[in-house]
């Protein structure tokens, strides 16, 4: 599985521009599912068909897109302003490495650095791709950069740029491997424009009509020193969501999900948080409504150039999900 | 005052006949448009005046139009060619501005804001309360008996009254009731490259939308939406596009150009957009991406026609398309906006050739639209 999160990790693709996701999505799931679409504003959908007349309609659903900078301006100097794709982290931007969509690498430099990194706003953030001046300069207005880390292995840990949601999107992948037989009708949706407000798994779900969803995407990390309170920490496995800031989760699917992983002699955890979003919380309110869960996979530094996740934790959910999946839905 | 409801269906069996009979048929004159448009009354939520000047320009002019229950008026134009793509084009009819909320026993007007009007402006306006423009005043106490502490403090809008020279409660509910809508009494000007006037945000936008319906491009069929509300949350931008279920959208709005130099001289990094270079092409706000298919679209469109235009600077702010491109299955969606001066004030300024290439690029990007183009 870790060579997959890091193809998925290392490839380009901020929110709205998800096209080289969609490429690997496409080759990772060829002849896995009854059919793969596309929908007008670029979620991919391998569904496969129900095969039993007790199999429900479940929806699981993944981010492939990243967060992201995108330049608002050249200066006299050559210098790129930009705005935040996505609810990128500030404080982790001044030093980071940035790669553009046609490969140009550039480092963001942070204006008046004498008075420290406290209070900044994101027109004192800059991007410099060693121009000098405004001339014949490589960026335009719109231009979209990532951070530019290549997935790392930390002992059971990984660090990289993207995986908020690529480590999901992995998880679907492998799930769909593993998922030998299954008696619903499961719809796996790569979605687009999360980053930005999971704009992708709304109307996904408007198309696919699903009776159940589940969202699988990182989550914050409560075990760094001084660390918002949330008894969510890596390597302890994959997190059951009860609530967050966007959504409270279904507990019917909360339940069925701890009795399925207890089942399996499976490690998780609850997470209730009260801050984050997941695409399960615009799935909800989809059409005549949709019941939610989401699994999370515990994350540090999320929204940086380095966020770290644990390979147990993606493991664990592949193997919860493919129990979920394969028996009945006991509700 | 008892009011009549507003007529809310009209559709028009046969406008060719229709056309045959009446008198030669002339296209509007664009800023006379302009002008009826900036100096109608149609704050968010009471868009009526705005709605009627639309209905009459379009009068026996298309083949269906219709008015949705959140006000918008919708337009359904035929194209000539079989597989035309559905195309949604927007442009919101509704303005910020003020309500009334009470008449106090002294005949004065107690108002709050609706849409993002910036309380700055307000102090010693003239306004317009109401669909009959009964004029009023934002009184301030006379700089005669203001201490130099007054002079120096903003006044909070909940202190602010609107006077319309009434004695009393009776006097004053004679001619006003709570839920009327006011607006900044502003006279539309027009010389030169100079368009000077209140709601420009985005009467422009209408102007330009009822000059698409009246000449429609054939290689599409048009869905023309002028939609209420979108000033106060994007609410009938959304409801129409449900009705529509179009398979791409264009939204045409106004947007600030804060171009002016900086006091201290440093190179001003956040215009958002600049006076005089040209059409605005949204690439991503607060509530888009815009589909980069549509996108290129309109820049060759563009670079074919000869027409200038500029790219919105990334970061706030919102248009309809927001709430248009997650409608159903989703939505391709991109806006294009005039640049304009001091929105969202009693006087915005505008250039009339940022406008009309506004209108002329819109017209040549959904000329080169067909279902290819979103593959």
């Amino acid at each position: 599985m870790k060579p997959l999160i890091a193809r998925l990790a290392d490839a380009y693709g901020p929110s709205g521009k998800e096209d080289s996701l969609r490429q690997i999505v496409r080759s990772e799931l060829k002849g896995l599912s009854d059919y793969i679409s596309e929908d007008p504003l670029g979620n991919v959908h391998a569904v496969i068909k129900q095969k039993t007349r007790a199999g429900r309609k479940i929806m699981v659903s993944a981010p492939m897109d990243e967060v992201g900078l995108i330049v608002s301006h050249v200066d006299d100097h050559g210098f790129a302003r930009f705005s935040p794709l996505g609810d990128v982290d500030l404080l982790q931007c001044p030093g980071a490495r940035v790669r553009f969509g046609d490969g140009r690498m550039g480092v963001i430099g942070m204006a008046d650095r004498a008075r420290g990194s406290a209070r900044r706003s994101w027109s004192e953030l800059f991007i410099d791709v060693g121009a000098s001046d405004r001339e014949n300069h490589p960026l335009q207005v719109g231009d979209t950069a990532v951070f530019a880390s290549p997935l790392e292995e930390a002992g059971a840990a990984l660090i990289g740029k993207g995986l908020n949601g690529r480590i999901g999107v992995a998880i679907l992948i492998e799930t769909l491997r593993r998922l030998k037989r299954s008696p619903h009708e499961v719809q796996f949706v790569f979605t687009v424009q999360e980053q930005v407000g999971q704009r992708g798994a709304r109307t996904a779900a408007f198309r696919l009509e699903p009776e159940i969803a589940i969202s699988v995407s990182a989550i914050p990390s409560g075990d760094t020193p001084g660390a918002p309170h949330l008894a969510v920490g890596l390597g302890k496995g994959p997190a059951i969501k009860v609530r967050d800031a966007s959504l409270l989760c279904d507990p019917r699917v909360v339940r069925w999900m701890v009795q399925r992983a207890e089942e399996a002699r499976l490690p998780y955890q609850l997470e209730v948080s009260d801050e984050g979003a997941t695409g399960a919380a615009e799935i909800q309110r989809s059409r005549a409504g949709v019941i939610v869960g989401s699994l999370g996979i515990p994350c540090r530094y999320l929204h940086g150039p380095a966020e770290m996740a644990d390979l147990n934790d993606a493991e664990n959910a592949v193997k919860l999900l493919t129990q979920l999946l394969a028996l009945p839905v006991p509700f | 005052m008892p009011r009549k409801p507003p007529q809310r269906t009209r559709a028009t069996k046969s406008p060719a006949a229709r056309r045959k009979a009446a008198a030669p048929w002339r296209p509007p004159d664009l800023i006379d448009l302009a002008r009826r448009l900036s100096e109608a009354s149609g704050v968010s939520g009471d868009e009526a005046a705005v709605r009627r000047i639309v209905l009459e320009s379009l009068q026996g002019r298309t083949d269906q139009v219709s008015v949705d229950a959140l006000g918008n008026i919708l337009v359904r134009c035929r194209p000539s060619g079989r597989r035309a793509l559905r195309v949604m084009v927007a442009a919101h009819l509704d303005e910020v501005g003020l309500i009334i909320v009470a008449i106090s026993s002294d005949g004065m007007l107690r108002f709050e804001t609706v849409g993002g009007v910036d309380e700055r402006y307000l102090l010693g306006k003239a306004v317009w309360v109401g669909r009959d423009h009964l004029p009023g005043v934002i009184g301030v106490k006379p700089i005669h008996l203001s201490g130099p502490a007054e002079v120096a403090r903003a006044v909070p809008v909940d202190s602010l009254r609107i006077d319309i020279g009434a004695a009393s409660k009776e006097a004053a509910s004679q001619w006003v009731q709570p839920g009327d809508r006011v607006v900044f009494a502003t006279r539309f000007e027009a010389r030169g490259q100079l368009l000077l006037g209140k709601a420009l945000d985005d009467r422009l936008g209408v102007a330009s939308l009822i000059s698409l319906v009246l000449d429609p491009p054939a290689n599409i069929e048009l869905l023309a939406a002028f939609t209420t509300q979108e000033e106060v949350g994007l609410r009938g931008a959304q409801v129409a596009a449900y009705a529509l279920n179009p398979q791409a959208a264009l939204v045409l709005d106004t947007t600030p150009a804060n171009d002016l130099p900086l006091g201290d001289g440093s190179e001003n990094a956040a215009y958002n957009t600049k006076l005089g270079a040209g059409p605005a092409v949204y690439l991503a706000d607060r509530g888009t991406l815009s589909d980069r298919r549509l996108v290129s679209l309109v820049v060759e469109a563009a670079r074919a026609e000869g027409l200038p235009f500029q790219f919105r600077q990334p970061g706030g702010g919102t248009t309809d398309a927001a709430a248009i491109h997650l409608t159903r299955e989703g939505i391709p969606s991109v806006s294009l906006s005039v640049p304009a001066r001091y929105l969202h004030s009693p006087r915005s300024l505008a250039r009339r050739e940022d406008w009309l290439n506004t209108l002329r690029l819109s017209r040549a990007a959904l000329a080169r639209l067909a279902p290819d183009k979103l593959r």
